[in-house]
């Protein structure tokens, strides 16, 4: 119960725990519509993710100033890949959250004449560009762990070259060469992600939010049930990184 | 905005100021009630009002938690007198806040056939009884602090007495004046229960209209609200000021 207490005293814990929730009502009402459930339930559904929705948006209330603390901050670090990626997405949230304070004054009625669509589809945008300048952080870092673990795996490796001279022709020798390459990458890039759990857990969430804006702004087509399944994930990982401060990406 | 951003990213920091919020919108909704060219700003400020009061109620979900770990804390305080007022406030918000979540509930359409004033009515009495036992608590607090210093008055004059003899036949002051006065006193040496009294009364406007006791309106209510919920974020900023429980 005290571990409770500690955890949910973090408003950003709270809005993770009512993100999940919302993406566990999108989930659950598109299992229900594929399983023929009542439109009752699926209206009073839809009236809770509604809630929820709302409700996190009003949490979100000068969300902006701390994104833009973030933006300050990263823009002191050393290395200049990650000092960029990192100011222009914390930038890009804390457009993506003004946005979303907009809205939440035009949901909520106090700017009654607002166009909620337009400046719903500018606030997936912003998101959008955040997760992407994230995503590329992300493949930034698995680089420089792929260049590290093949430099140590090379200085393992026995200093005599065994070159393969196989009689087979030279086009089917290529292709199983190339064949090797990508086992090898693949392997490599399997251990250097087990070897780093907040990478992991960083690109695993960065993947699952990217389904939301592209869902939203109508670039990539899936069902309800994805978005609600990619944003329960991400939700979940989010509160798993917040249990475990050891588990979130520095910086 | 450091500062600003550490305060909202705790729960209750956010919580107090959304608070402070309602209850500007609904003594501002009051006080222009009644202007006829003003009736969309009262519109707006009776929906940012609702807005709050929802948000907030979804924010409190879970929040039953902390008052149970709370009054298990209290139930070990060494005093009796504390850990008995102490324990039945935060076991009576624990209810209070179980009435709230039904509340949530019904507002958010899972639970339609609810009914709202008898649990509405639960949750302010639960209320009710909450700021009550804050209010005994802060009252033992005083006495004993009140009689700690009639002591050392008596200890003071007894030994002056010795010096002057009759000189200070006539002194003795009227009671309820010397009372407020030493009353005054203990509440200026100690801030954090002056605030804790004043947060407690300013609170217990609320229930009393509510249930009935003691009917006031709106405007009185939005006022008292706003000066709780300005004590509340100045002990949250200044944490030497909360009253140790």
């Amino acid at each position: 119960m005290e571990a409770w207490v500690r955890f949910s005293a973090q408003s950003q814990a709270r809005e993770r725990l009512l993100r999940a929730a919302q993406y566990a009502c999108t989930l659950t009402g598109a299992a229900l519509s594929r399983a023929g459930g009542s439109s009752g339930s699926l209206s009073r559904l839809q009236q809770l993710e509604a809630h929820l929705s709302l409700g996190r948006k009003l949490l979100r209330l000068g969300g902006s100033a701390e994104a833009l603390g973030g933006a300050q901050r990263s823009l002191h670090l050393p290395d200049p890949v990650l000092r960029f990626c990192l100011t222009l997405s914390h930038l890009n949230r804390a457009l993506f959250l003004a946005c979303d304070n907009v809205l939440w004054a035009g949901k909520s009625g106090l700017l009654p004449g607002l166009a909620l669509e337009k400046w719903s589809q500018r606030a997936f945008r912003y998101y959008l560009f955040a997760l992407v300048v994230n995503l590329s952080r992300d493949a930034y870092e698995i680089r420089l762990l792929l260049e590290r673990a093949e430099a140590a795996r090379k200085r393992g490796k026995s200093p005599q070259k065994s070159p393969q001279k196989s009689p087979q022709p030279q086009a089917e020798g290529r292709i199983q060469h190339l064949r090797l390459q990508l086992q090898l990458q693949l392997q490599l890039l399997l251990q250097v992600l087990r070897e780093n759990p907040p990478l992991l857990l960083d690109l695993l969430r960065n993947a699952c939010d990217l389904v939301i804006p592209l869902e939203k702004l109508g670039l990539c087509r899936s069902s309800p049930g994805i978005v609600g399944f990619c944003g329960l994930t991400s939700s979940v990982l989010s509160i798993i990184t917040i249990l475990h401060p050891w588990l979130k990406l520095k910086p | 905005m450091e500062g600003f951003v550490e305060f909202t990213n705790r729960c209750q920091g956010r919580d107090q100021l959304f608070r402070a919020t309602q209850y500007t919108c609904m003594l501002l909704s009051y006080l222009i009630e009644n202007k006829a060219d003003k009736k969309k700003l009262v519109m707006k400020l009776k929906q940012l009002e609702s807005s709050m009061s929802s948000g907030r109620k979804m924010f409190r979900l879970g929040n039953v938690v902390h008052a149970l770990v709370a009054a298990r804390r209290a139930a070990e305080l060494p005093e009796v007198v504390p850990r008995l007022f102490l324990t039945g406030s935060h076991l009576s918000r624990a209810l209070y806040l179980v009435c709230d979540a039904v509340l949530w509930l019904r507002s958010v359409g899972l639970r339609p056939h609810l009914d709202k004033p008898k649990w509405h009515a639960w949750a302010t009495k639960c209320y009710y009884c909450s700021l009550l036992m804050n209010l005994a608590r802060d009252w033992y607090e005083i006495s004993w602090r009140l009689e700690q210093a009639a002591l050392e008055e008596k200890a003071k004059e007894n030994s002056v007495w010795q010096k002057h003899g009759e000189e200070l036949n006539g002194v003795k002051s009227d009671g309820l004046h010397s009372f407020l006065c030493q009353l005054f006193q203990i509440l200026k040496r100690n801030p954090p229960l002056l605030l804790d009294l004043v947060k407690n009364l300013c609170d217990l406007s609320g229930p009393l209209d509510t249930l009935g006791i003691y009917k006031t309106n709106p405007g009185v209510i939005g006022f008292c609200g706003i000066l709780s919920s300005l004590v509340g974020i100045l002990t949250l900023a200044s944490p030497h000021l909360k009253l140790k429980q």
